[in-house]
């Protein structure tokens, strides 16, 4: 089929379609039935404030009450239930720790030296020790082993050095080791000494 | 709770300074509409506490992790109505108890209960309600106590909101039938 056929017969379809058109729609409803559906669906159509049944009535205030003061009273009885906030705590090591330091080194110091075992080809141990500042003993002390029980001599008793095996076995040679041991009153009764 | 106050809030919570702080403002924010929501289920004031407690504990305990997907609102009442149903089925197993029996009791309590206010219509309704299995009571009381909008029920409950539309209806039409049945009414 050519173009000019197909043209042709779209034309006398229009033409067709459009004498139908005039002869109105060939299917009638009932009467009344558009009123009616209308009503049906919108009575379906969902209103959340419609919703509630009317049987119940006007929607109840609440049935349930609470003791008196229940609800000042809760909310501090649940908090004491949890666990408690960390206080931020200003660590008095960061202060105390150079004094401490120091004073150890004194301590030492004042005690003569006597027994910490020396590597005898260490520099440091050509020069006099009260030469040392307090940073120089640091290193020395860095860099050698103390023992444990020579330390124990030197602490003040009822220190921090509790648990025998500390005596058995040498300690680190990481004095902030042990000073992490301390508490903050610790390190100031070390450092009034 | 407003939006902008509960973001604030949570940002409150995400700091370790104020974190305590905002919860605390948390709790007494939702302490009254969780507690309700929490005695409608388990009817006596004293389950309600320990349930709400409950509640806020593992809410205290999860914040952290609490990604703001849903309104705290939504999570709060999530974790309220599971505690609320672990508690009765807890109830349940200990008691090797029927569904039937539990609600029985909860009836009897329902009636001996000090802290009920309300006329005896009101404490029927409770009582009609409390006949519903515990799936469709919840979604009736969320709907018609706490005006809950179907959304927010269906992620509070994890169900679509068609399922709940059906239970809800379905439910309103057995409290119906039994409040009509109740001698008192009739």
């Amino acid at each position: 089929m050519d173009n000019s056929d197909k043209k042709h017969e779209q034309t006398q379809e229009s033409e067709l379609l459009r004498l139908l058109k005039d002869k109105g729609d060939p299917f009638v409803a009932p009467e009344g039935f558009f009123q009616e559906q209308f009503g049906q669906i919108m009575g379906q159509i969902e209103d959340e404030e419609l919703e509630v049944s009317p049987s119940f009535g006007e929607r109840q205030n609440e049935v349930f009450q609470a003791p008196e003061g229940y609800f000042e009273q809760f909310p501090q009885r649940l908090m004491q239930q949890l666990p408690k906030q960390e206080a931020k705590t200003v660590s008095m090591r960061q202060y105390l720790f150079p004094a401490a330091i120091a004073a150890a080194i004194a301590i030492l110091i004042a005690f003569g030296w006597a027994g910490i075992k020396l590597e005898p080809t260490d520099q440091f141990l050509t020069e006099g020790m009260a030469d040392f500042s307090a940073t120089e003993m640091l290193a020395i002390l860095d860099q050698e082993n103390i023992e444990a029980e020579l330390l124990l001599e030197l602490m003040p008793e009822g220190s921090f050095l509790g648990p025998q095996s500390l005596i058995d076995e040498p300690l680190d040679n990481d004095l902030e080791a042990l000073f992490d041991e301390l508490d903050d009153s610790d390190l100031e009764s070390l450092l009034l000494e | 709770m407003v939006v902008t106050e509960e973001k604030q809030l949570l940002l409150l919570i995400r700091d370790p300074d104020t974190k305590h702080k905002a919860f605390e403002d948390i709790v007494r924010n939702y302490q009254k509409p969780l507690y309700f929501h929490i005695r409608r289920i388990v009817i006596a004031h004293a389950d309600a506490d320990d349930v709400l407690q409950n509640t806020f504990l593992k809410a205290w305990r999860y914040i952290d992790n609490f990604r703001a997907e849903s309104s705290l609102k939504t999570w709060l009442y999530r974790i309220a109505t599971n505690e609320a149903l672990s508690f009765l089925n807890k109830q349940k197993k200990q008691y090797h108890e029927a569904v039937e029996d539990i609600n029985n009791d909860l009836r009897h309590s329902l009636d001996q209960s000090p802290n009920i206010a309300g006329d005896e219509i009101q404490i029927r309704l409770q009582a009609a309600i409390l006949r519903l299995p515990d799936r469709q009571r919840l979604v009736f009381n969320m709907r018609y106590f706490d005006d809950l909008k179907y959304a927010e029920m269906a992620e509070m409950l994890e169900l679509s909101v068609g399922a709940l539309k059906a239970s809800y209806h379905h439910a309103v039409k057995k409290i119906e039938k039994y409040i009509k049945e109740d001698p008192l009414i009739s």
